[in-house]
């Protein structure tokens, strides 16, 4: 599913909309003319129908609505719901970036032309988005305006070898804190190793249902709401959104060496393919597939060969690997009758 | 607007870095203890409006991420107050009726550390039909959505006490079908009465899950889960376990004490050896503590809270899990259930039709909160109990502490009791190893 930039921009409208004038980087009316540019970057950038992106654009007005519901009416709440976006937005251009290491020349150089149609977008629709990272910094003093500058520039820069790591390896605008990855579901439809539901597990469910509002980005997606339900041995889970997630950003032990003997790090995962390291970090060598929803030859994500619709409600997600099925008291903590 | 570090971060030292865990976001990061204490300077910078040096754009964007995932808060009160009201929350029923039904406390067993005293009565047809209007009624109201049994005991499926099951489950059914509520069963039992017929009869009365209680391998088991005349049950269990596989959902639960606690690694075995392991989820295995909520402990065997818990850390650190097939919780998760004891619209039902809100309390009249009636639960003065029952209230520990969000106060019996100074068994197994348990992670993930 790869809707995360139009939903991102839908959070960010209805985060903005709770907020006074004074506060807002500006009007609705701007907002859904952006919105309507979102739309064309995937007219231009991905393999969906102008039918399914016309019916997306209708839902522009009563969906941002029903976000403005959720998203607390706080400046922060609207802090993070752009960085959500800038994620989102940033992605693809990161997947088209890391494929040109070590593709044939002629991959390469139709990468660097797709990179090239990315950056135009970006500088003619998008203004550079400088008018919301100069928001962002204004309204929020912890917010980490060098980096998103840096990290912008970076990938929408045509240089070739530049790349969108630190020299620590990771990716600029991740700090050097590292997630702790946790057991978690395995999720149908969802990378054995994406990120959703981070720091939670299933593992003391009993009954409700289990939400997740996963959002794009290496920081992977945050979960609302764990543990809520299972009750027959299979969990129901709402995603508002994935990303373009065949390639992402691993993250790394920022102490470990570039160049380690002992096992050379992997940049970039294939999340097709748990296994397959498609960027090499000791190299910098390109070792796996290009991502396979991206048709280099044509500039565009296939996002539709995904096989997971595109839309702009929530997606419902059935996994099913819960073991816990406890009894109300449950397990740990509570009342044991032992019986 | 000034910033807080969260109630709810536990901070642990681990060589150079932090590990970092938030039991309300359950977000769990590394950073260097360095980076830490840069970025606790710059929000105390800003909190104090001091302009400072310009901070490296790496201090800021740590700032930034864990201010997002709940490390620092804007309102201290507002955050622990959040939390008690998600318990609050929790304890309305949103249309769920739970009812805890034990046709008789008469039992073909005598465990060693039964807390429950047994009584030779099995629920009357009178107090079947009782419940049955009561539920009637709860659901012509059109306040519930869903409703779940729990067919409790002594032993439910003993005879005459396996007719009430059956003919009490078909009346709530059929009150169930006609309203469009949803039904859902499970039973307590001990699996010696469980043959195939009525695992089969039970599945058609829509009880999915039945939880087992094996005490270790045949040898150990046949020691605390005998039949009244002293002989070991095990194989029959086991048998009617094979048996019934394709009718129920099993939940295995292996009370623990200081007699069988090194044989769990050796009962997962055996099950796997029977194949439960690899049944797509239709069996689960878990180990539970013989706690001395009772005098039942008399034996000495009971293991306090911190051994129980440190065994389950060496469970872990064994590879109880490592085959994918969880035995031990791995990680903290939120606390999202409520016992029936403080949750709305729950009650546990004796084999008279006496109501109590906790399950210790079953076949104990002087705890009862009631009596089904026949307009419904007639209850009495000590229902407020439980229904007063607060996690902040005067006398708990719970308001200042940092396990809140994943324990939401344990056990309210054990949680009253400990207000009192009785003792402090209510708190939940992170309190005691959560520290520990991290490190465990870490150093997992990091192999």
């Amino acid at each position: 599913m790869s809707n995360a930039i139009l939903l991102n921009w839908i959070n960010l409208s209805g985060a903005l909309s709770g907020l006074t004038k004074k506060q807002k980087p500006f009007g609705s009316g701007q907002m859904k003319k952006i919105f309507g540019n979102l739309v064309s970057w995937y007219e231009q950038f991905t393999d969906i129908s102008p039918e399914q992106l016309g019916a997306a654009s209708k839902q522009y007005v009563p969906l941002v609505k029903q976000a403005s519901k959720k998203v607390p009416d706080s400046i922060h709440g609207a802090v993070y719901c752009a960085v959500d976006f800038l994620h989102s937005y940033l992605e693809p251009v990161e997947i088209v970036n890391m494929s040109g290491f070590g593709a044939s020349r002629n991959d390469r150089a139709a990468l660097a032309s797709m990179r090239k149609d990315m950056e135009w977008f970006h500088i003619e629709k998008m203004d550079s988005l400088g008018w919301l990272v100069e928001w962002l910094e204004k309204v929020d003093p912890l917010f980490p305006a060098q980096t998103v500058k840096n990290k912008l520039a970076c990938c929408f820069a045509g240089v070739d070898q530049k790349h969108c790591f630190t020299n620590a390896r990771q990716c600029i605008y991740e700090p050097r804190l590292s997630w702790i990855r946790t057991p978690s579901v395995t999720l149908t439809g969802l990378a054995a190793n994406d990120d959703c539901c981070l720091g939670s597990t299933l593992s003391s469910c009993s009954g409700g249902t289990l939400t997740c509002d996963c959002v794009s980005g290496n920081t992977g997606c945050d979960c609302k709401a764990p543990n809520k339900l299972c009750g027959q041995n299979d969990k129901s889970m709402d995603v508002t959104a994935s990303g373009f997630s065949d390639v992402y950003c691993q993250m790394l032990d920022p102490r470990e060496e570039i160049d380690s003997a002992v096992r050379p790090a992997c940049l970039v995962l294939d999340a097709a393919s748990a296994s397959d390291c498609m960027l090499d970090g000791r190299g910098m060598t390109y070792k796996g597939p290009v991502s396979r929803t991206l048709d280099i030859a044509n500039g565009r994500f296939m996002v539709s060969r995904s096989g997971i619709p595109f839309n702009l409600g929530r997606l419902v997600m059935k996994a099913a690997d819960c073991q816990q099925t406890g009894f109300c008291p449950p397990k740990s903590g509570g009342c044991g009758g032992l019986c | 607007m000034k910033l807080y570090p969260s109630s709810y971060t536990v901070a642990v030292p681990d060589r150079d870095d932090l590990l970092l865990f938030n039991t309300r976001t359950l977000y769990f990061g590394r950073l260097g203890a360095d980076l830490y204490s840069d970025v606790l300077q710059l929000v105390d910078d800003l909190n104090y409006g001091r302009a400072g040096k310009s901070p490296d754009d790496d201090v800021r964007s740590t700032a930034f991420l864990l201010r997002q995932k709940g490390f620092f808060v804007e309102d201290p009160v507002r955050e622990r107050e959040g939390v008690a009201s998600r318990f609050e929350r929790r304890r309305k029923s949103c249309g769920h009726l739970g009812l805890t039904i034990a046709p008789t406390l008469d039992c073909n067993f005598s465990c060693p550390y039964c807390y429950e005293r047994p009584e030779r009565f099995t629920m009357s047809p009178e107090t079947v039909s009782r419940i049955a209007e009561y539920v009637e009624g709860e659901l012509a109201s059109g306040r519930y959505s869903s409703m779940h049994v729990t067919w409790y005991g002594g032993e439910p499926l003993l005879s005459g006490s396996f007719e009430v099951v059956v003919s009490l489950s078909e009346k709530l059914l059929a009150g169930c079908d006609f309203h469009g509520t949803a039904y859902t069963a499970n039973i307590i039992t001990n699996g010696y009465l469980l043959d195939r017929a009525k695992a089969s009869r039970l599945a058609g009365l829509k009880v999915a899950l039945a939880q087992i209680t094996l005490d270790g391998p045949p040898e150990l088991h046949d020691r605390t889960r005998v039949l009244k005349n002293g002989a070991g049950s095990f194989e029959r269990i086991m048998r009617n376990i094979r048996s019934s596989r394709d009718f129920l959902r099993f939940s295995i639960r292996m009370n623990v004490n200081a007699g069988n606690a090194d044989t769990v690694m050796e009962l997962k075995r055996i099950l796997r050896d029977e194949g439960m392991l690899d049944d797509q989820g239709r069996t689960a295995l878990y180990v539970s503590p013989v706690r001395s909520y009772t005098s039942s402990c008399q034996g000495g065997d009971c293991l306090s809270n911190s051994a129980f818990y440190r065994l389950q850390l060496d469970l872990l650190r064994q590879g109880i899990n490592d085959d994918g097939f969880q035995v031990v919780e791995e990680y903290p998760s939120l606390k999202e259930s409520v016992c029936t004891a403080v949750g709305a619209d729950s009650y546990v039902i004796g084999p008279s039709g006496e109501l109590y809100k906790c399950w210790l309390d079953l076949g104990r009249a002087e705890h009862s909160v009631g009596m089904i009636g026949q307009n419904g639960p007639e209850l009495n003065e000590r229902i407020a109990r439980w229904t007063g029952f607060r996690l902040f209230d005067a006398g708990s520990d719970c308001a200042e502490c940092d396990m809140l969000p994943v324990c939401m106060g344990g056990c309210p019996e054990l949680n009253l009791r400990s207000r009192g100074g009785e003792d402090t068994m209510a708190c939940c197994n992170w309190k005691y190893v959560l520290r520990e348990h991290l490190l465990h992670i870490a150093d997992r993930m990091r192999a």
